[in-house]
């Protein structure tokens, strides 16, 4: 039938075709007018312009694009809040893991140097440690990393970061704050705005996963970025276990001292004593002696006096030494007593220590961030970026060739 | 005619060969005037619209600039513009009368008459833009990127719209 109306017009249109009745009148009248017409000027048209103008438009689009691609995710850093190894000074008592965690990190009310110094430079949380081990020569880890290499433990501290977009911030914000109770998390610092918003919080180790799950299904995948990062602290529980072994060394050193101050004690007392009977017994009797002498100016009563003195004297001087010995071992006890204290103290911080970096390990250190997202960044979450490069060029395309063009100039 | 040979009597014509344009005239206003005819529908305006044509493509023929299409696609469009300029100027005038069909053509059998009045049934129920680039293409005997030249729209628009309109005239012909 496609062929049936084409040839009906073909054959409609062949025989349109005639000449008109006049046709050789008009003809003449024609070329006697030729010799009056005059050239026309010729009239220029630049239709590269149109070129000029689509490249402009595809230049404005890309910068608009780019513009908006370098636009920071959000005005809050990324990197979860201080960690690392100096920590181990804290020795404040702890009830739980969360108390443990506060203490053992920076304080969270304010930002910590992985904070600053990533927002100032840019830097990831792995970078900043990186920078400081360079900076502190990586005392800590070249120290303790000596004979680690056999040491297969792992003691690893989770620290996890989320990166949300969303057309309702302080909503989100305040839902992932329930949440992170909901969890027995404890939340640290929120910052929350119409536009951005962030957290930083903790939570149990043991819950992480499931917390993970659920915030995972707040809002479609392509809205959240999530990382996270591990790191053993190995070199700090070696650090915590070599300073405890050094304090029961200790205490078990002053116990010995402490057994053989008493033994020599004993022994010198007993010394003393036994001096100072055997005195007081010569002194009984020669003071007998004297007692029964019926004269006072033979001499033998005189050297009896002289044997008096000189034991009094001596009894005297024993007792001065038995004196001695006993402030001595006094004093020895104290000084004993002191020093097992202190190592009891330090035992104590050690262990304290120790319970701290076994709590840190049983906590999550988390951020969260929350941008608002424009209708645009929602186009440019699921549409591939070569798109909105390939977008001019086809409307280009497409413009070039439905676009009216004139092939002629008409008079 | 075709685009080289049309093109080389142009040239000659540019130059002031009168032989040359006198057999572009003889060529091309057979169907130049039955273009005119069918869409002014008056053989004495058809006339007079042709003579202006003429006048205007000899006047302006030294700027002519083929363009990839036939000299004869730039004379269909000047005389699209002499037909608008007329309808312009006929907005304040009384309409003429129309001339009745001619179907006084002798040789013309039955069957070939009832065939030009369904034809022509056929394209006065389509829309004027419809009936334009039918007329084109098939009185005209222009191209689709010439037919595009003179309607002063893309080639690919043209061969849509062609498109189009065959296939209303299809369903028309079909109903009939």
């Amino acid at each position: 039938m496609s062929s049936s109306i084409k040839q009906l017009l073909a054959r409609w249109g062949a025989a349109a075709r005639h000449l008109p009745l006049h046709h050789d009148a008009l003809k003449d009248k024609l070329f006697a007018a030729l010799p009056a017409t005059q050239p026309a000027q010729l009239k220029t048209t630049w239709t590269f312009r149109w070129f000029a103008l689509a490249g402009a438009a595809l230049v404005l689009v890309l910068v608009v694009i780019k513009h908006r691609n370098n636009q920071p995710f959000s005005g809050y850093p990324r990197i979860p809040a201080g960690q690392g190894s100096g920590h181990l000074l804290s020795a404040t008592p702890l009830t739980n893991p969360l108390d443990a965690e506060k203490s053992a990190y920076q304080p969270t009310a304010g930002p910590s140097l992985d904070i600053e110094y990533g927002a100032a430079t840019g830097l990831g949380s792995s970078d900043v440690r990186v920078t400081v081990n360079r900076l502190t020569g990586g005392l800590l880890g070249t120290f303790f990393d000596l004979d680690q290499i056999n040491d297969t433990r792992e003691f690893l501290k989770t620290n996890y970061q989320a990166d949300f977009k969303s057309r309702a911030v302080q909503k989100l914000a305040r839902r992932l704050q329930t949440i992170i109770r909901g969890y027995g998390g404890r939340i640290d610092n929120a910052r929350i705005n119409s536009e951005y918003a962030s957290l930083d919080f903790v939570l149990p180790q043991t819950i992480f996963g499931d917390f993970r799950a659920e915030i995972a299904e707040i809002v479609p995948e392509a809205f959240l970025v999530e990382s996270e990062q591990q790191q053993n602290l190995l070199p700090e529980k070696r650090a915590i276990e070599h300073e405890t072994a050094t304090q029961t060394d200790i205490l078990k050193h002053l116990q010995v001292v402490r057994a053989k101050i008493e033994s020599d004690h004993r022994t010198a007392a007993a010394h003393l004593n036994n001096q100072l009977k055997n005195i007081e017994r010569n002194l009984a009797n020669v003071n007998q002696q004297i007692k029964d002498s019926p004269a006072t100016t033979t001499p033998a009563y005189q050297s009896l006096i002289t044997e008096r003195n000189n034991l009094s004297a001596n009894r005297s001087f024993f007792n001065q030494q038995l004196q001695s010995e006993n402030q001595q071992i006094k004093n020895k006890r104290i000084e004993n007593d002191r020093q097992v204290t202190a190592a009891n103290a330090e035992l104590k911080i050690s262990l304290t220590e120790d319970k701290a970096l076994l709590d840190n390990v049983a906590t999550v250190t988390g951020s969260i961030s929350i941008e608002r997202i424009s209708l645009f960044g929602i186009v440019q979450l699921y549409v591939p970026p070569f798109v909105f490069w390939l977008l001019p060029i086809v409307a280009f395309v497409i413009w070039r060739l439905t676009r009216p063009r004139h092939a002629f100039d008409l008079p | 005619m075709s685009l080289d040979e049309e093109l080389a009597l142009v040239k000659r014509a540019q130059t002031g060969d009168r032989a040359a344009l006198a057999e572009l005239f003889d060529d091309i206003t057979p169907r130049l005037y039955g273009y005119l005819v069918n869409t002014l529908r008056h053989t004495e305006l058809a006339e007079d619209c042709l003579q202006t044509t003429w006048l205007k493509a000899i006047g302006a023929l030294p700027r002519f600039r083929p363009r990839g299409v036939r000299f004869s696609a730039w004379l269909f469009a000047i005389a699209r513009n002499v037909c608008q300029e007329h309808w312009r100027k006929a907005a304040h005038e009384p309409p003429l009368p129309e001339n009745p069909p001619d179907h006084s053509d002798q040789a013309a059998t039955s069957e070939r008459l009832q065939e030009k009045i369904l034809t022509e049934s056929i394209l006065r129920q389509l829309s004027p833009t419809d009936q334009e680039i039918l007329r084109l293409r098939y009185l005209g005997e222009l191209t689709f990127k010439e037919s595009a030249a003179v309607l002063g729209i893309a080639p690919l628009v043209a061969r849509v719209r062609a498109h189009r309109a065959l296939a209303r005239a299809r369903v028309i012909l079909n109903r009939s």
